[in-house]
């Protein structure tokens, strides 16, 4: 036989939807030095970099990268946007060029 | 993981771009004339060695001269044949990708001259139209010796029958009889001796006893439409009667 408790539950649930500001839109230039295109921010929901460029971009989440090592290249014309997940990335991005300067579109979204 | 887009505006395709397994219109066009001006006697098909095994094409009129094979034994015909026995029913598709345009399914024509000229649109004998029906040229300025229709007394003598309709297997010399198939279908219609007795313009002549007889129809129609108009004509004239005695 087990013991089931029928009292109803004392326990408080609190539901909250989460709720962002808007974007912060920077421009950003990649060169073949990396460089950091969103420095860490513990309240960053995502990010999105659009190349508006002509030069493939390397970008990580790291506060270095190396046109070798990266996680993902941009093409030009290309929009990464991060992916919505229940852990938030809200370290640094770097990004670089294999050579040459490309312009980028880097947005960041907060929770409010 | 993100999600990567490309927001870069379409590009318009070049033949840069076609897959090399792909001929484009000049390749293909290059590869029929080899085959054309290829020795006679050469293979009645493009081959694929000619073509590169590249039958893509787009925009593409095909004429020939090349020496098909006699569809009948008088010789001075050719037959377009291939093999549809297997896989599937024996069936034989043909399709026009018309795309976004709006002519007919299918034009037929008969024509003067050499096999390379491309078909005038006076010398269309027939057309199918967008929703499959057949339309047959039928152009006062083509016909002359005009005489009424055979009518009521011609149709009388027709004799519309119901029947079992065998597809031919062949010509039995012995007999000298068609033979029939084991493939047939339930019909309902003429057939085509005793029409020929009562209107012979609606059973054209074979080219030799081996050939089926066959019915143009559309001869019966006009008949059958002369026939309505001389009972309307007969109807009208009791009438006319009736109204006299009354």
């Amino acid at each position: 036989m087990g013991l089931v408790n029928l009292n109803p539950s004392n326990v408080a649930v609190n539901i909250a939807e989460d709720i962002r500001s808007s974007d912060a839109v920077t421009a950003v230039n990649a060169t073949a030095t990396s460089s950091a295109a969103l420095s860490a921010n513990p309240l960053r929901a995502g990010y999105s970099i659009y190349n508006a460029g002509s030069t493939t971009v390397y970008v990580r989440e790291s506060a270095t990268v190396t046109a070798t090592l990266y996680k993902h290249p941009i093409p030009p014309g290309y929009l990464f946007e991060s992916e919505f997940t229940s852990s938030r990335y809200t370290g640094a991005i770097s990004v670089i060029t294999a050579s040459g300067t490309s312009s980028l579109m880097v947005s960041e979204s907060t929770i409010a | 993981m993100g999600k990567l887009t490309n927001l870069n505006p379409p590009v318009a395709l070049t033949t840069s771009d076609m897959p090399s397994a792909m001929a484009t219109d000049a390749e293909l066009a290059a590869a029929f004339n080899a085959h054309l001006e290829a020795t006679d006697p050469h293979g009645q098909y493009l081959l694929p060695s000619e073509a590169d095994a590249k039958y893509w094409q787009k925009n593409a009129a095909f004429f020939t001269s090349v020496s098909f094979p006699p569809a009948s034994v008088t010789g001075n015909s050719i037959a377009l044949s291939w093999n549809s026995v297997q896989p599937g029913q024996g069936i034989a598709e043909f399709c026009n990708f018309a795309g976004l345009g709006g002519g007919d399914a299918f034009n037929f024509f008969r024509m003067q001259g050499n096999a390379t000229s491309p078909p005038s649109i006076s010398n269309r004998v027939g057309r199918i139209d967008v929703v499959g029906a057949y339309v047959q040229v039928s152009d006062r300025r083509l016909k002359s010796h005009f005489s009424p229709a055979p009518g009521l007394e011609a149709v009388m003598a027709l004799k519309p029958l119901k029947y079992t309709h065998w597809a031919c297997s062949g010509f039995d010399e012995k007999k000298q009889s068609l033979t029939a198939g084991k493939f047939f279908a339930l019909k309902i219609g003429f057939l085509a001796q005793d029409v020929q007795e009562v209107i012979p313009e609606a059973v054209p002549i074979p080219v030799s006893k081996e050939e089926p007889l066959g019915i143009d129809y559309n001869c019966l129609l006009a008949c059958a439409i002369a026939a309505i108009q001389e009972l309307q004509e007969q109807i009208n004239k009791l009438r006319s009667q009736l109204n006299t005695k009354a």
